[in-house]
């Protein structure tokens, strides 16, 4: 229809919209939400879907498939497959960014995102879906913009009718603040105690050879804040990254040298409150929060690892029905921290009658679901040595076996107050003009990978 | 029934209570609220699929209603049914038009956006007054649902809409509005109404760019998709645009960021040497989102990597640890990422790369597997100093004896060897230990059984390998390899006749009563062939082949399309490898084909030379190599029509099997004794040889007849002095009669020196000649060295002789 008559439209491509429709399905594909924002698809598409790609072939992960012209771009959450239809060539990257900011506005107002919470609230799902998209492009979608923006409250949808007036008013107010010059937040908040709480948190991920080669590591790393803070307050936040550090070394060259270790992000993704052109020729990061939770910045590190665990395999296959792994595991950071709920992950075969372990520390147990054997340790005390040695029972059987390609092992766990890449914040300040003081809380966490998000710690066995 | 009835009984009840509600004038906060939770019901049902649309009439009645949390339930309602109802949807007009004159702002916006979503023709007069009115508004929320609103119109009636100022205003308020919002919706109206390019001028790309961080995100891309569409005049244009934009690389938002990087992309298109510093600026940002965010997100990132990397391999060839698989990539991902490790393999990674790619192919993942041995094929099969290693490898997979794997390894070694003729022997011994029964998969089998066939010879359990299948001929299901074993024992026919003889002609009969077509006309034009020229046969079935320089099958595709997919950066075309049209409604477009810089880059492999060209285009390439089937035609040795000649008897009734056999009894033993007087030495017009090939058979083969005591000195034409002032006249004249030259050198005062060489045309024998000439005394010392024989070295001999002669003469 975008394609009707007039001069110019022999020459126009479809634009690029992010899409025609938008259905939230439970496993079974039933249509638990639909919103049509274009009449250029049917309205039975949930059926397409459902016969194709949920009972249909396994796809291998691809998140977007054509069926007869019209494409189906979709995310899973919880049980709710999100799914956006177009027949248009869509920008793909710009419909699954907004399915997933969707997904998390959902959950900033319903803190959960699945089919009971769609189907308890939606009314206000439908209001949400009003106003973040319009004839198929994204519209607002920020929670702290929309909230007021919204009559119905999550989950207590009859409300005090009295509320309403507020939320008018409110929203008239809002309607200002969605073009006004910090999108981001409202002018006039006030907290009793003035907090600031910064997480730095980091999921490393590995991928060792069977002799001990690191052949990738990477960290990816998440500044989390949660600012309580009055008024329009400025933050400046300084890092031991390299950029930072040379600033400061630029800043403090009748101090001395600087001897602290730097750090080189390879990467960097900033909040949008983030000052960029400030950034650029100060190095400091500087903004204006937004109220509550956010993201400040994402980075990436590839250089100068430190991996938090060494882990040397060794798998053994004795004759046809015994198999033999030795695990030797080492904490590589400072004996003063802790890592917890460190658990191993040790492929066995699928035709494994099970296990006799022996260690040094935590509880090990063969899962014949997982097809591996499992190996937690509670608290993982910095610079020690764990072993396993265990000895593996195969079921004996006469057919011909296909051989068995050890998969790697992986590793998950917690380090609270490590950092992988050694990033380390160097100072925080807040400003604002009332000059009030505020407490700050500062905190490390480093993770171990564990999904296609964040990759995985792996080792290969030999 | 029951329940039916209870839906019907409950449609009166909510009907009843809407009617009341409605009635009242003034509702009391406690009736407000009551009004409330019906309507969620009537929402409620609605969602899950029941038809509420017979209340539509009491719906209506209730739009007077200030509570706006039930405004809004009453305008998605109306919305919902409007299509269906349009006549009564008529009836909300007056409503409608008052709320776009209410106070609050909105509620305006939302009477506006509600109007324009019903798509009812009926309304449109009153929507372009609306809409007239909104944008007018003093508030931006109504200016920019109202900007929405017009392309809401356009979509409905675009002549009541041309008729109108509108378009004009909202061009106006492309330029001049104060609120980013209102000028985004703007920016998008008209990118659907005038096109996307017409957009794309500077003074609007200028106005966008400088306040592009008033804009939200979601307007931020829209922006860029203008932006990516303006070509700067010049170099310093197209770094203010990039300076200006550099930031946005930082973005939180991935849509944002690729946005960016498509600018980039295109601005440079014509400046080679920056190009390629943005591809390498590009890299961290691409590769920091597609290792973190969302899996579907990483995946739209891998595959815009994959047509960058596709473009330009030798850019990418430092980061090919970046495309390690790990064990929790999608299988969608680990595709990609091992096709860019193909592409990017060079002399410095490849060990590394293979060693990876080996990993893969024990993957739980047949696909996978599959995808880690082919690759490895790829690289066994492009590379040329290294490849040694690569080779063992690829071998090596036949013993993990797992079905996949060794259906995969075939298909692969059965390229190799008709590319690279070095490793026939090693290959064609790794091949020899495997079962063919062991082997289900169609290609594989084929693969294989080609094996067989071709290299006959050398594995002396082939034809007994062969005798099952040829046996249960009739039992193959798959065509390919019918067509295979047809080719085959021929093949190995006319190398261990005795052996074959009574299989080839079991097989022959079983194949012309064949119900395929292809398979039985190949069984017929064989049979044929064999009955009217036995020594024809042999030349055509077994006589010399070409090794195969390049296979173009596969990636054809992505080339052919590859500059348009690229003009398309960006979209879903990029995912689908496929440009838009093939999947959208949208027309093929023309793309100007750009400048291939990345070319400049350094030889970049395959994937870029071929970029942009035109749809039919398989280059002019050995015959038959451009696809399976006609690579099938090429296993058979022989162009497709070569059959037609032989057509004595029968016509094109399927002859009985009877008759076949007899008609092969006739050539059989004419074939185990030649035919008496050879035929003219022909020289094929455009010979090939490598020359590695060139030296080791000139230092291997002896000399001709004519040359064995000393070269033989031909003269040249009375003309040679003059006109042989350097090497090439005479190169050229002697391409014109076959020989094709290897290497030349020297000067006018020493004499030239040249190495030839020519092959015969029925691919039995090929020629080799050292020729110094010395132009003054007009004389050629020659030395003819083949493989083809006395007589037939002779015969070149008198070609060559012949052709020196006729040179300048």
């Amino acid at each position: 229809m975008a394609s009707g008559g007039g001069g110019w439209q022999g020459m126009a491509r479809n634009p690029p919209v992010a899409l025609s429709a938008l259905y939230f399905l439970n496993l079974r594909g039933d249509v638990i939400l639909e919103r049509q924002y274009r009449d250029d698809v049917d309205r039975n598409m949930a059926t397409a879907f459902k016969t194709e790609i949920i009972n249909g072939k396994d796809r291998g992960g691809n998140p977007v498939v054509n069926l007869g012209m019209c494409s189906f771009m979709y995310t899973r959450e919880e049980n709710v497959y999100v799914v956006a239809v177009t027949r248009a060539n869509a920008n793909a990257m710009l419909a699954f960014t907004f399915m997933h900011q969707l997904i998390s506005l959902f959950k900033s107002y319903f803190n959960k995102f699945n089919e009971k919470v769609l189907k308890s609230n939606f009314v206000i799902i439908y209001e949400l879906l009003d106003e973040v998209c319009d004839h198929g492009y994204p519209q607002i979608t920020s929670p702290e913009v929309l909230k007021s923006f919204i009559t119905q409250r999550a989950d207590r949808a009859a409300d005090d009718p009295t509320a309403t007036y507020e939320n008018q008013r409110k929203a008239k107010e809002v309607s200002m603040q969605v073009t006004g010059a910090v999108q981001w937040r409202s002018p006039n908040l006030t907290y009793k105690k003035n907090e600031v709480y910064l997480d730095i948190v980091e999921s490393v991920s590995l991928l060792m050879s069977p002799k001990g080669v690191v052949l990738k590591a990477s960290a990816t790393g998440v500044i989390e804040m949660k600012t309580l803070l009055s008024g329009m307050p400025e933050l400046t936040i300084g890092l031991n990254d390299k950029v930072g550090e040379e600033a400061q070394a630029n800043a403090q060259a009748t101090h001395g040298g600087n001897h602290k270790k730097s750090i080189d992000l390879a990467d960097l993704q900033f909040h949008q409150c983030v000052n960029l052109s400030k950034f650029a020729s100060e190095k400091t990061i500087s903004f204006v929060p937004p109220d509550g939770k956010f993201d400040l910045m994402k980075y990436r590190v590839t250089e100068g690892i430190s991996l938090p665990f060494k882990l040397m395999p060794l798998v053994k296959e004795l004759g046809r029905t015994r198999i033999q792994v030795d695990v030797k595991v080492r904490s590589c950071f400072s004996d003063k921290q802790f890592a917890t709920n460190v658990k191993i992950r040790i492929p066995v075969p699928k035709y494994t009658s099970g296990a006799t372990c022996k260690l040094t520390g935590g509880t090990a147990k063969y899962k014949s679901a997982e097809e591996a054997l499992v190996w937690k340790i509670k608290k993982f005390q910095g610079m020690t040595e764990l072993t396993l040695s265990a000895e593996v029972e195969l079921v004996s059987t006469t057919t011909e076996r296909k051989p068995w390609h050890k998969p790697p092992i992986s590793m998950d766990f917690h380090v609270p107050m490590f950092t992988a890449s050694g990033l380390r914040v160097r100072f925080l300040k807040v400003w604002e003009k009332s000059g009030y003081q505020s407490t700050k809380w500062v905190r490390y966490l480093c993770n171990s990978g564990r999904d296609t998000k964040t990759g995985v710690y792996e080792v290969r066995c030999q | 029934m029951a329940a039916a009835r209870t839906k019907r009984s409950e449609m009166t009840d909510i009907s009843a209570a809407l009617r009341t509600f409605a009635s009242k004038g003034r509702p009391t906060k406690e009736e407000q609220a009551q009004r409330r939770q019906l309507f969620q019901k009537v929402i409620q049902y609605l969602t899950i699929g029941i038809d509420m649309s017979p209340v539509f009439s009491d719906v209506i009645m209730n739009a007077h209603t200030t509570d706006v949390a039930t405004k809004k339930m009453l305008y998605h309602y109306i919305t919902h049914y409007a299509q269906a109802n349009a006549d009564l949807a008529l009836l909300t007009v007056n409503t409608l038009q008052k709320d776009c004159r209410e106070e609050d702002p909105v509620i305006r916006g939302l009477a506006l956006r509600s109007m324009a979503s019903m798509q009812v023709p009926d309304l449109v007069e009153y929507l372009i007054d609306a809409i007239r009115l909104g944008l007018k508004d003093a508030d931006p929320y109504p200016r920019k649902t109202a900007a929405l609103g017009v392309l809401k119109v356009h979509d409905l009636a675009p002549e009541a809409l041309a008729e109108t100022e509108i378009l004009e205003e909202v061009r106006r308020m492309l330029i001049s509005d104060r609120d980013a919002s209102v000028v985004a919706n703007c920016l998008i109206v008209l990118r659907e109404i005038d096109g996307e390019r017409a957009l794309a001028t500077k003074q609007n790309v200028y106005g966008l760019i400088n306040r592009i961080k008033d804009f939200t995100q979601w307007s931020q891309v829209t922006i860029l998709e203008t932006v990516a569409l303006y070509k700067p005049a010049d170099k310093s244009e197209t770094f203010d645009v990039m300076n200006a934009l550099e930031d946005r690389l930082q973005s939180s938002n991935s849509a944002v960021v690729l946005g960016t990087v498509k600018v980039f992309l295109h601005a440079t298109l014509d400046l080679p040497d920056v190009h390629q510093q943005v591809f390498e600026r590009l890299k961290a940002p691409l590769f920091t989102l597609a290792n973190a965010g969302a899996a579907e997100t990483a995946y739209a990132v891998w595959a815009h990597l994959h047509l960058l990397t596709m473009r330009a391999p030798p850019l990418f060839a430092m980061d090919y640890k970046s495309f390690f698989c790990r064990g929790s990539d999608a299988p969608a991902v680990k595709k990609l990422k091992i096709e860019m490790l193909t592409a990017v393999a060079d002399d410095v990674n490849t060990y590394d790369i293979v060693s990876e790619l080996c990993e893969y192919v024990t993957d739980v993942d047949a696909v996978i597997a599959r995808e880690g041995v082919r690759a490895v094929g790829r690289i066994a099969l492009d590379g040329d100093q290294n490849v040694a290693g690569i080779v063992d490898r690829l071998l090596q997979f036949i013993e993990y004896n797992q079905e996949h794997i060794t259906a995969e390894t075939l298909v692969q070694v059965k390229d190799l060897v008709r590319k690279h003729p070095r490793w026939i022997d090693q290959c064609v011994v790794a091949v020899s230990g495997i079962e063919l029964e062991t082997i289900v998969e169609p290609e594989a089998k084929a693969a294989l059984v080609y094996l067989y066939g071709e290299f006959g010879q050398a594995m002396p359990e082939a034809p007994y390998m062969l005798e099952p299948l040829l046996d249960e001929f009739d039992e193959e299901e798959s065509e390919e390899v019918r067509l295979e074993l047809l080719a085959s024992a021929m093949k190995l026919f006319f190398k261990r006749a005795p052996e074959m003889r009574d299989m080839l002609g079991k097989a022959l009969a079983a194949g012309t009563n064949d119900a395929n077509q292809d398979v039985h006309d190949r069984a017929l034009m064989y049979a044929r062939l064999l009955h009217q020229d036995p020594e024809a046969a042999s030349r055509v079935i077994a006589g010399y082949k070409e090794s195969v320089a390049n296979f173009s099958d596969g990636a054809g595709f992505a080339d052919k399309f590859g500059e348009q997919i690229f003009d398309e950066f960006n979209s879903l075309s990029v995912l689908y490898r496929k440009p838009a049209f093939l999947f959208t409604d949208d027309k093929p477009v023309e793309v100007p084909r750009t400048p291939d810089v990345i070319e400049a880059a350094g030889g970049g492999g395959g994937g870029s030379a071929m970029m942009g060209d035109s749809l039919i285009d398989f280059g002019d390439e050995p015959v038959g190599a451009s696809s399976s089937r006609s690579a099938i035609d090429d296993l058979l040795g022989m162009p497709a029509g070569g059959g037609g000649g032989g057509g004595g008897g029968g016509g094109s009734g399927p002859g009985s099997s009877h008759n076949l056999l007899d008609l092969l009894d006739v050539p059989m033993d004419s074939a185990s004794i030649p035919a008496a007087p050879p035929p003219p030495l022909v020289l094929r017009p455009a010979p090939s040889l490598d020359a590695a090939t060139f030296q080791a058979r000139w230092a291997a083969l002896p000399p001709a007849p004519g040359c064995v005591s000393g070269p033989r000195v031909l003269t040249l034409g009375a003309n040679a002095p003059a006109v042989l002032t350097a090497p090439p006249p005479l190169m050229s004249h002697l391409a014109t009669r076959g020989f094709a030259t290897i290497a030349s050198g020297g000067a006018p005062s020493t004499g030239f020196k040249y190495y030839f060489y020519a092959q015969a045309a029925d691919g039995a024998g090929t020629f080799l000649v050292e020729a110094v000439v010395n132009p003054v005394a007009r004389a050629a010392n020659v030395v003819l060295k083949t493989d083809a024989g006395d007589q037939r070295g002779a015969a070149a001999e008198d070609i060559l002789a012949e052709a020196m002669a006729s040179f300048a003469a």
